[in-house]
Formats: structure tokens, C-alpha cells, sequence
């Protein structure tokens, strides 16, 4: 899948080095219609994502119990420090509460929860009671997508996350001490390199058992070379360069220099490079799903869900239809705003043609 | 040159011994051996402790993992890939003849994909910014984002159940052999469809935004600008000076490009039936088949190897600038 | 002309065996099919799920590479479609009053289909190979470790001398196909060309394999017994069972095992019921929960059964399954004479489970929600492989045990590491099934001497009652006796339930209607003599289209 490996430009020209480039390129980039609509969806599916447990949930908002009052769904924000404070409600059966006429409630837009199962009602077409459907063990698809969006944007989240990390650390060790270091860790990377991106994923997963964070490992652990290749280079045209001598004969360590000094010059193409990574990884998490390698179930994941789907389409249309629109309008969203961040981070470029 | 190309080649050796190195080491530390999973296939297998370690060292797995390893290296250095656990084949056999399905289905996936994407990022290039860069960029995201898997179940209940005009099985029909030969071809042909459509749908997207990138840098050079202030007009621009410097980084590109595919369709061989690498593979690594996981990772090694020398060292005679140093 | 009319009486021995079947036991739920005249030529063509590894009678390990097999080669006995035992290659045999020798006399005249004669040393040889310890034969292994040797007085007698009384004796040799001693001879085994390129004995002969894409036979003409109707069977590999589905719809296939949600929702149409017959029979195997005996939660009995009060298979069975599966309680396959009907499964009841937690000790005492006893919850791991009933047993039993305080983390393996736990014993629990036998031993699965690394009985399961009736069933003869073993096992077996028995579910195969002579044993369509060598594509459509 790594034909679908980030594109940055291994290139990206001398950038200014005032401490307004990012203001430069968040001017140029609102300028970018299409950059804006992709960090609306995003922006919007982050939120839609952190508040699924209050948007779809088969337990109440706000409820009287006992002469108290609870926020159950709201507790499943934060739910280890509610649990704490709340023992008596986590064996609740809401359902049975439920049945007594005079207890209080308010319950969520969608009343259930990702993982609660009803075979009476399984494969039902989309319908005011379930707005997008059930699935075959009859659990609401639309709870489903919303809760199957926060894995989906953490896995892309934390993959890219690990693979900047070593990416980073490696590629600017490389680059800045040279000699070597730098031969031995440009022969790992060209080793990784070597691998199939997915023979590696598949060679790995047989080792970790497929848990989400294990996803999200493998993917990080199979993507960095990219990065790393990238901040090599950064780091030795950088250092080369007049403020690091400058820095460096005032006597500043090596630390300060890069931290201080080289990163944040390169920071901009890196953004760029997650962006176009992130979209990546939750295809990879799709396409590890249809293997039977993704996000184990129950856990709601758009690509297990979409894999699960498969067998399904000339019946049950909307369960690949929804987990897909997800996986298609997030990834989408990433790559348009990725090629926005990288045109408005080219110092090169002039303002918009106008021709 | 030829100093370059040698040392080159000479680093080679470093880099698969690394690959082989990892790869032996993660496969065969991974929990399960093949003598389990025989088990676990067959469960209703019986077996006997002495049998069970009796399996173990015919498969040579008594033996600890860098004894192992130095044993397959020292097989290697006579170009024998060892025989596989599962059907105790030759793994070479085996790799042979699956890799020509796979390498035809990429390579016209790869043709295909630089027909289309070369004309579409430079278009895109010179006019940046223009309706076209952007719709067109954006729609080519837009195929990008959709799961291949996806998409090809997708394209089987549409060409090949619904309107019933594409093959979705394999290579060739039952009885293509008994076609004349310009039916066989077709056939073929048709069994193509569907699968390189999939597979090349997502990296048009990508080749094209980076031929548009390096599009962009070329038309930025001096060279060009005096081009263009003497009046040349666009078109002669492109074709003449642009088009040739941007081949320059796709080269490099595709050798990059090459194992990303071959691993890609993992998935489009599963779902098309198509006899390829990618489905040995898989089927090698969940079984823990050792001899079939090294053989292949170290030949899909070797080409992808290979491959981006052949790059680089084009790269380095087409271009001036760049020393064998 | 003598072809014809054996034929003729294949054709309506079959459809009395089918009519018979579903009078009898209610499986085969297939109507039999018009007497027809059969008519010769056309293909068939069949689905494998994943390409076989060898052709190798000795090497086979899958059901796919069964499946072909089984046309390229005849066994020494069989099972027939009543599931009773009959001489295929064998004319006779004979069983002495020690029960320690079985003499077979091979038919007269049998050719493998390189023109040789089959004899008793091809026997011989084949069992020296199956027991060559330098060969993976496992799954053939266990039937002959009793052996004491096989004499060949002649080259139609083959004389099996048992080294001790051993009951499952006959139906060994119901495992048993010879292969050719002269082909194979002295190069290597394991790499022999022949395994794939098979030479057989059988009603259909090898004639190409394709890796990843198709194995095609040919019909024998020089069968020994009546030949076969069509001309061609051809085996297509499709991996991806919902491409498999497509495939049979447009006629690329005629028959494939669909999936439990493939035949609810996508085989009912018109079109479909026009072209397909749906049939579904009970194969010998059950689905279980496995509660390993040696941890902390699962080693009181007490706690096991409440597990099983606590999973509703009734309504599992319903919802799940449609009514297309059958509640087991025992470790035997229902249609068989070793499985006790009159020990009635255990119902759903979370009460009872909860009353039993209580007296186990399991109790909440710290209000958190979930049981404890001497400071350990009750909190495990439930293992699954990734298969989707797996997967919804899994969940099914985590909501209720949810509801009565116990917490149930499920842990999906990729399949080798899944064994590999599961073989070694490292595991809480798991959701697993067995494909069993014809013979009810199952000394290998439940004697507690069998336990991990190396044994079967995974669970840990131990019961010195239990284990003596096993080592009796192994040498009993007598058919009313060996049946009283079993049921006694049967029950003590239910009152200890280191497994949870779940259901014993139906393959579901929907058959082209083009196809005619389909029988179904109640083991299916395939495994037993003479399975689907008799098929024939009814005189319409052996023109048509595909």
C-alpha cells in the first residue's frame, strides 16, 4: 500500500527562516478553498469522534437514580475517573430501569450503543429507529460509524505519530552526526525500504497479535522510512547552513541546535508528509481489516466494518455504504488538505497565479 | 561509471543480508511453527510427543534460530532456496510460476499508470492553481480514498454479476486453451480488466501529483523562464524543455513504486483469484511456512534492489548534475 | 452397452438411498431427484476455497485436497451413504475370533491408470509410508499405531495383524486408499513428482493442476467398475467466498458450502431457487466453548456449568443460525449410534448460573460489580480465532456475563498463534470445533493422559470414571456394549462440562440443478463411496453454455 506512501517532495526548497513562516503559510493556506473545507471535515469529524459516547450511546445523558443524579454518557468521556468515583453504576441494567415509569431520562440522538446486540433486529434496512441500518448481529450501524470514527482518526493519528518519531529521530541523527551513524542507519533504512511494505506489515502482525494498539505499532513501525530519508537530508543541507555554525560556535550542545534550531525549519514539510500519512494509514488499517488482521471485533473500526460488509452488498447496502462514505470523506479530507499545506508551505511559490 | 555500478552492487550484499536477517528473525520468532498449524488444520490430528519433535527436526527446527539462519544463508550461497514446509516443493518452483502472473498484472498496472499520470501532472503543472489543477487533483484523491478491496467487490457485482461482461476468475477462461489465438489474447485481455483497474486507480493519484511537483520545480528554473521570455509559447515549452527534466525524478520514483505494487496486490489476488505472489505469500506467513516467507522476501528484495539501481543509474546519465561519486 | 445398464442401477439404488435419507433423518432436505436417464459428457464444476498442497494421498491434510482425492482414488472400505461400511477395492474381508487379524482380498483385475494392476503391496507400501515417522502423515498415523505389521501372503491378500484388541480396527480401513508402490517406489517421497501429478485408481484420472487457479480430472474409461458419467470434473480455486458466491450465480461454478448469511439472505431469489437445489446436511462436528480446568475460574465444575446456563444456545441457534443448527450436549456426532438423545442439553439460566457462582464462591463482596473469591476477580480471556462465529460466541457470552458480575476480555489470535495457545494450554477459554470421525474413540480429546504440549484434551479435563470407559471403548467388539461405553461417557462427561457443547451446525451447499445422481449421506454429498463420482449433467444442458 505504500504506493500510497506520502508524497512529499524530497525537495521542498529553502524556506524563509523568519519565525512567521507558519503564519505565512496558515495566510496563504485560508486562501485555499478546498485545503479549508478539508480541515473543516476534519476539524468536524474530530469533534463528531471525541463526543461519540454522548451522540450514540444506550445509556441516558443525564438520568435520576435513587434520589441522585448521573451523567452516564457523559462519564463514557472520561471513563476511568467516573468509574471511580461511581461503582454502583457499572452494572446497571439500564433496560430494566427503564421499565419504571417514573424514572427520568435523557438519552442520546442514537439510542445504542456500538456493541449491544439484538439478532431479532439484525439486517434491517435504514429506518427512523435505526437511522443507518443494523447489521448482521443486529447492532445499530449508525452507533457503529460514529464510534468506529474515533478508532479510525486515532489509529491514523498514532501510526503517523510513531512513525515521525522514529522517522525523526533516526533520519536527524543521521544526518546531523554524519560518518558511521549515518552509514549504518542509511543502510536500515534502506533495508526497510527493500520490504514490501506489506510483506513487512504481514511478517510483523504475525508476531503482535492484531490489538488496536498493535495496529496502530505495526503501521507506525512500516512507515517511517519515508520520513526518516527526508529529515536526513533536511539535516545535513541544515547544518550546513550559517545559523547552525552561528549557534553552534556560541557553544549551544547539539540538543539545543536541533531542537531550537533545525526542527522548526523542517517542520512544515514534515506536517505535510503526516498529513498524506495519516490518510494513509486508515487505508492500510482498511486493508489489514479485509485480511482479517485489522481492529479485532467487537471494536468498531470503518475499515472491519466495511470488510465485514463485503458479503453483504447486494443485500445490505448500507452497511458498506456508511463505514466507506467515512473512510472515503476522512481520507479525502487529509489528502486535499495535505496538498494544500505543502502548496502553502513552498516558499517558491508566488501568490496564486493569476493567470 | 563502471566503478559506480560495481560498488553499487557491491553494497547490495550488505542490505539483502539485512533484509534476510529481519525477516528470518521476525518470522521465526513469531509464536506457532508449521508442525501446530499442520495440527491445527487437521484437527483432529493425533500425535505423539516423540512424533511431534520427530516433525520438528525434519523440518530442521530442533535447532536454534542463528543456526538456522547461517544454514539457509549457507543453502542460499548455492542458490538453494530449501523446499517448502507446506507441499515440500522447491520454493523456487513455486515462486516461478506465480511470479509471472503478478509481474504481468503490475507491470501493466505501472504502464498504465504512467500513461495516464505523466500528461494529467504535467497538464496540472503548467496550469497551476488553474480549475483543472484543482478539480482534477481533487478527484484523483477522491479515487485514492476508496479501499481497493472496496471497489473491486464493487466492480465484480456491476461488470461481472449484474451486466455480466467481465471475467472475475483468474487469468483465462476454462477452455482458452482451445481458442484460436487471437480469441485467447482477447481473453485474456478481458481477464485483465477488472484487476488493473483496481490496482491503478490509487497510484495515478500519486504519480501525478508528483509529476506536478517536479513539474512545477522545472518550470521555476531559469532555463525556463528564459525560454518563455524569448516567446516560446507554452506548449513548445512543455514538450521541449519541462517534459524531459521532469522524467528525470519520475525514474527514481517508480523504482520506489515497483515493490509498493507487487505487495499492493496482496488483496486484488485474493479477491480476483489471480495466481500471484502475493496470495504465496500470505498463505506462507500464516502458516509459518520459513523456507517460503525467506525465498520470496529475498527475491522480491533482489528486484526491488535492482530496480532502483537500474533507476539511479539512469538518473545519473540522463542528468548532468549528478556525479557517480 | 453393459455401461448403460449398470448405470441405470446406480441410478436408482441412488435415489432410494436419498428418499431413504430424509425419511430417516430429517438432514438431507433435498427432494430426490426425477428418475433420468443419465447422459454422458459435459463438466462439473466444483469450488476449493484454497488450492491443494499435494496430491499426495499419504501428505493430504486438507478438505479440499479431499475432495479431489476422493475421485482419483478408491479406498479399501468405505462408508456408504447409510454410513455402513462396504468392501470398495476390497472384494471381502474377514475378521478373526481374536479380532487381532483383518485379511482383505483386493478385487480382482483393479488397474492404476498408468495400466498396472493394484495389489496388496501397494497396501503394504502405503502403510509403511503412513507410518514412517520420516513423513507428516499425522492425520493417517493415529488409525495404525496398533498395527503390528501388514502380510502379503498374495498379491490380492493383504493381512492387517493387530498388535493388541483394537475396536476402531475396521474403520481404519475405511481411511486407507493404496497408492501406487511402483510409481512412488524408492525416490523421494515428499517431493515426488507424482504428488502433483497423481496416479490413481479411481473413476476419474489426473489431468492438470494449475496452481491458484484450477485442477481438472478426466473421466477413467478403464474403471472397474461402471464409469463415470461426465467427462471432465474441474476444481476452480476462489479464494474469496463472497467472488466464490458471484461465481456460482453466473454459472462459473455448480456447487459450493456457503456461509450461514450467504443462505439466508443472498440464495432465496427466484432466479436463484430456479437453478439451485439448497441442500444442507449435519457433517459429524459440533462447536464448543473450551474452559481450561486448570485455571483459577474454570476448575470447579460447578463454575463450568454455569458458564453453560449462562450461554443461550437455544436462541443462538435461532437468531444466528436461522433453525439450521441442532443443540449438542455431548463430545459425539448427533447422527451417530455413540450420541445419548436422551440427554437433554442444558437450558439458558442466568438464575441457576448465578446460584452456582454463589456456592462455587464466587461473589461480589467489594461491590465493584464483579465476582471475586480470595482476592481474584473474575475477569478472563476468552481467545478466538478471527472467524465470525467465533467472534459472535465470543460476544454473546460476554453480555451475559456482563449482566451476573463477570468480565470477559475477548482476545482474537491470528490462526497459527491461536493454536499454538491453544495446544499448549495457555489459554482461560476459547471458542473452538471439532470435525470427528466415524468411530467414537475419543480417547485423544478427553483421557486425561492426553493434556498439553502434547495431547489433544486441551482443557485439561480429567475424570478417572471416564478414563477407564475410554480405554474400554478402544478394545470393546461388541456393538451394544461399545454403545453403553459411550453414553456413559456421554453423561459424566455432560455433568463435568470442561467444554461448553454448543451446536452441531449444517454445511449448506446449494447444488446446480443441471447436476443429476446428487445423493447426500447424511455426511454430505462427498465423503462416502461413491460419493459424487456418479454425477451427470442432465441431457438439456450438456450443450449449453458452460
Amino acid at each position: 500500500m505504500s504506493s500510497r506512501r506520502d508524497t512529499n517532495r524530497s525537495d521542498a526548497g529553502e524556506r524563509e527562516k523568519s519565525p512567521g513562516f507558519a503564519v505565512v503559510v496558515w495566510r496563504r493556506l485560508r486562501r485555499d478553498r478546498f485545503a479549508m473545507t478539508g480541515l473543516f471535515v476534519i476539524t468536524t469529524l474530530f469533534v463528531v469522534s471525541y463526543l461519540a459516547p454522548v451522540l450514540a450511546n444506550n445509556k441516558p445523558i443525564a438520568m435520576r437514580w435513587q434520589g441522585r443524579t448521573y451523567f452516564p454518557a457523559v462519564a463514557d468521556l472520561f471513563p476511568l475517573r467516573y468509574i471511580m468515583r461511581y461503582p454502583e453504576l457499572r452494572t446497571l441494567d439500564y433496560s430494566v430501569l427503564r421499565q419504571d415509569p417514573s424514572f427520568q431520562q435523557i438519552r442520546t440522538p442514537v439510542p445504542y450503543s456500538p456493541y449491544e446486540t439484538s439478532l431479532d433486529d439484525k439486517l434491517q434496512p435504514p429506518s427512523s429507529r435505526h437511522w443507518l441500518g443494523t447489521d448482521t448481529l443486529g447492532r445499530d450501524v449508525c452507533s457503529r460509524v460514529l464510534h468506529g470514527a474515533r478508532i479510525s482518526l486515532q489509529v491514523g493519528l498514532v501510526a503517523v505519530g510513531i512513525a515521525l518519531t522514529i522517522g525523526l529521530l533516526l533520519g536527524s541523527i543521521a544526518g546531523y552526526y554524519g560518518g558511521i551513524t549515518d552509514i549504518l542507519i542509511s543502510r536500515l533504512i534502506e533495508v526497510m525500504m527493500c520490504f514490501p511494505f506489506f510483506f513487512l506489515i504481514l511478517a510483523v502482525i504475525a508476531f503482535l497479535p492484531p490489538s488496536i494498539f498493535n495496529i496502530m505499532i505495526v503501521i507506525g513501525i512500516t512507515r517511517w522510512t519515508g520520513i526518516a530519508r527526508y529529515a536526513r537530508g533536511e539535516f545535513l543541507r541544515i547544518k550546513k547552513q550559517d545559523f547552525a555554525h552561528a549557534a553552534r560556535a556560541i557553544g549551544a550542545s547539539d540538543r539545543k541546535i536541533i531542537f531550537r534550531h533545525i526542527l522548526p525549519n523542517s517542520l512544515a514539510p514534515i506536517l505535510v508528509s503526516a498529513t498524506f500519512g495519516i490518510a494513509g494509514a486508515i487505508l492500510v488499517e482498511a486493508a489489514l481489516s479485509f485480511l482479517g488482521l485489522g481492529v479485532q471485533p467487537p471494536t468498531p473500526s470503518w475499515g472491519g466494518m466495511l470488510s465485514d460488509a463485503r458479503e453483504f452488498i447486494e443485500v445490505a447496502w448500507w452497511l458498506a455504504l456508511f463505514p466507506g462514505l467515512g473512510i472515503f470523506v476522512t481520507v479525502t479530507a487529509y489528502n486535499v488538505l495535505g496538498e494544500g499545506l505543502r502548496d502553502a508551505s513552498d516558499p517558491r511559490q508566488a501568490l496564486p497565479d493569476t493567470r | 561509471m563502471l566503478t559506480y555500478t560495481l560498488r553499487r552492487l557491491a553494497y547490495l550484499v550488505p542490505t539483502l543480508l539485512g533484509i534476510t536477517l529481519v525477516t528470518f528473525f521476525i518470522i521465526s520468532l513469531a509464536p506457532g511453527n508449521p508442525v501446530d498449524f499442520i495440527r491445527g488444520e487437521t484437527m483432529s490430528a493425533r500425535i505423539s510427543p516423540e512424533a511431534y519433535d520427530e516433525m520438528l527436526r525434519l523440518y530442521g527446527l530442533d535447532k536454534p534460530i542463528p543456526v538456522r539462519y547461517v544454514i539457509w544463508l549457507k543453502r542460499l550461497a548455492t542458490l538453494d532456496f530449501g523446499k517448502s514446509f507446506l507441499d515440500h516443493r522447491p520454493v523456487i518452483s513455486k515462486i516461478k510460476e506465480r511470479l509471472p502472473a503478478t509481474l504481468i498484472l503490475n507491470g501493466v498496472s505501472l504502464l498504465l499508470t504512467i500513461a495516464f499520470a505523466i500528461p494529467f501532472g504535467l497538464f496540472s503543472a503548467v496550469r497551476h492553481h488553474s480549475r483543472f489543477d484543482k478539480i482534477g487533483g481533487t478527484v484523483l484523491y477522491m479515487l485514492y480514498s476508496l479501499p481497493e478491496f472496496w471497489v473491486a467487490i464493487m466492480l465484480i457485482m456491476l461488470f461481472g454479476v449484474k451486466l455480466d461482461i467481465l471475467p472475475f476468475i483468474g487469468m483465462e477462461s476454462l477452455d482458452a486453451r482451445q481458442l484460436s489465438f487471437g480469441s485467447y489474447f482477447l481473453d485474456r485481455v478481458l481477464h485483465m480488466v477488472l484487476p488493473t483497474v483496481c490496482l491503478t486507480y490509487g497510484s495515478l493519484a500519486f504519480l501525478s501529483r508528483f509529476v506536478r511537483g517536479s513539474t512545477l520545480e522545472v518550470i521555476r528554473q531559469d532555463y525556463i523562464r528564459t525560454a518563455r521570455a524569448k516567446g516560446l509559447d507554452d506548449s513548445s515549452i512543455v514538450y521541449k524543455h519541462v517534459f524531459k527534466n521532469t522524467l528525470i525524478p519520475v525514474v527514481t520514483l517508480l523504482g520506489i513504486l515497483l515493490p509498493a505494487l507487487i505487495s499492493g496486490s496482496i488483496i486484488l489476488e485474493y479477491i480476483f483469484s489471480w495466481p500471484g505472489v502475493g496470495a504465496l505469500y500470505f498463505d506462507a506467513v500464516l502458516s509459518r511456512d520459513y523456507p517460503t516467507v525467506m525465498g520470496l522476501s529475498f527475491i522480491t528484495a533482489v528486484l526491488v534492489l535492482l530496480s532502483t539501481l537500474v533507476a539511479d543509474l539512469l538518473y545519473t546519465s540522463v542528468d548532468p548534475r549528478v556525479s557517480y561519486e | 452397452m453393459r455401461l448403460l445398464r449398470h448405470g441405470v442401477l446406480v441410478a436408482i439404488l441412488v435415489v432410494t438411498a436419498c428418499s431413504n435419507d430424509t425419511d430417516r433423518e430429517g438432514a438431507a432436505k433435498r427432494n430426490p431427484p426425477p428418475v433420468e436417464q443419465p447422459a454422458y459428457g459435459g463438466t462439473v464444476l466444483r469450488h476449493l476455497q484454497s488450492d491443494c498442497k499435494t496430491l499426495n494421498w499419504v501428505l493430504y491434510t486438507t478438505v479440499y485436497e479431499d475432495y479431489v482425492l476422493r475421485y482419483l482414488y478408491d479406498y479399501l472400505l468405505d462408508y456408504d451413504a447409510d454410513l455402513q461400511i462396504v468392501p470398495v477395492l476390497a472384494e471381502s474381508y474377514d475378521i478373526s475370533k481374536d479380532h487381532l487379524r483383518i485379511t482383505v482380498t483386493l478385487r480382482d483385475s483393479v488397474r492404476w491408470h498408468d495400466g498396472e494392476f493394484v495389489t496388496s503391496d501397494d497396501v503394504k507400501f502405503t502403510v509403511d509410508k503412513i507410518l514412517d515417522p520420516a513423513i507428516p502423515a499425522v492425520n493417517k498415523r493415529s488409525w495404525f499405531e496398533k498395527l503390528d505389521k501388514i502380510e502379503t501372503p498374495d498379491h490380492r491378500t493383504a493381512v492387517f495383524v493387530w498388535s493388541e484388541p483394537y475396536a476402531p480396527a475396521l474403520h481404519a480401513l475405511t481411511q486407507l486408499a493404496p497408492i501406487p508402490k511402483h510409481v512412488y517406489g524408492q525416490s523421494d517421497f515428499m517431493e515426488h513428482p507424482a504428488n502433483r501429478a497423481p496416479v490413481g485408481n479411481g473413476a476419474f484420472k489426473f489431468e492438470e493442476w494449475r496452481t491458484s487457479q484450477t485442477i481438472s480430472l478426466l473421466r477413467n474409461d478403464d474403471y472397474y467398475r461402471d464409469n463415470a458419467y461426465v467427462d471432465r470434473v474441474v476444481f476452480r480455486i476462489i479464494p474469496d467466498q463472497a467472488v466464490a458466491l458471484a461465481a456460482l450465480k453466473t454459472g462459473e461454478l455448480d456447487e459450493m458450502k456457503v456461509r450461514q448469511l450467504q443462505w439466508e439472505t443472498q440464495t432465496n431469489d427466484k432466479e436463484f431457487l430456479k437453478k439451485f437445489e439448497k441442500s444442507y446436511y449435519y457433517v459429524p462436528q459440533y462447536n464448543y466453548l473450551a474452559w481450561n480446568c486448570r485455571s483459577v475460574w474454570f476448575k470447579d465444575k460447578r463454575v463450568r456449568k454455569a458458564m453453560t446456563l449462562l450461554f443461550d444456545r437455544q436462541s443462538l441457534n435461532e437468531k444466528v443460525y436461522s433453525g439450521y443448527a441442532e443443540l449438542v450436549s455431548g463430545p459425539f456426532y448427533i447422527n451417530s449410534w455413540a450420541y445419548d438423545k436422551s440427554i437433554d442439553p442444558l437450558p439458558f439460566d442466568p438464575q441457576a448460573a448465578k446460584k452456582l457462582l454463589d456456592e462455587a464462591g464466587w461473589i461480589d463482596s467489594d461491590n465493584d460489580g464483579i465476582r471475586e473469591r480470595e482476592g481474584v476477580n473474575f475477569e478472563f480471556e476468552f481467545s478466538s480465532t478471527g472467524s465470525r462465529i467465533a467472534l459472535e460466541f465470543a460476544q454473546l457470552l460476554q453480555e451475559e456475563c456482563a449482566k451476573v458480575g463477570i468480565g470477559v476480555e475477548i482476545r482474537q489470535l491470528e490462526g497459527s498463534t491461536y493454536f499454538d495457545k491453544v495446544y499448549k494450554g495457555e489459554y482461560d477459554a476459547a471458542a473452538l470445533s471439532w470435525r470427528l470421525d466415524n468411530d467414537p474413540d475419543i480417547y485423544d480429546t478427553f483421557h486425561s493422559s492426553e493434556v498439553p504440549p502434547i495431547g489433544l484434551n486441551h482443557t485439561f479435563y480429567s475424570n478417572t470414571t471416564v478414563d477407564s470407559l475410554l480405554e474400554l471403548g478402544k478394545v470393546e467388539f461388541d456393538p451394544d456394549r461399545r454403545r453403553e461405553i459411550y453414553h456413559r461417557v456421554h453423561r459424566l462427561i455432560h455433568e463435568d462440562q470442561p467444554y461448553t457443547f454448543v451446536n452441531s451446525v449444517p454445511e449448506k451447499r446449494p447444488i446446480s440443478k443441471r447436476i443429476g445422481n446428487v445423493v447426500i449421506s447424511p455426511d454430505g454429498p462427498f465423503r462416502f463411496y461413491p460419493g459424487a463420482i456418479y454425477w451427470f449433467i442432465k441431457s438439456d444442458f450438456v450443450n449449453a453454455k458452460k
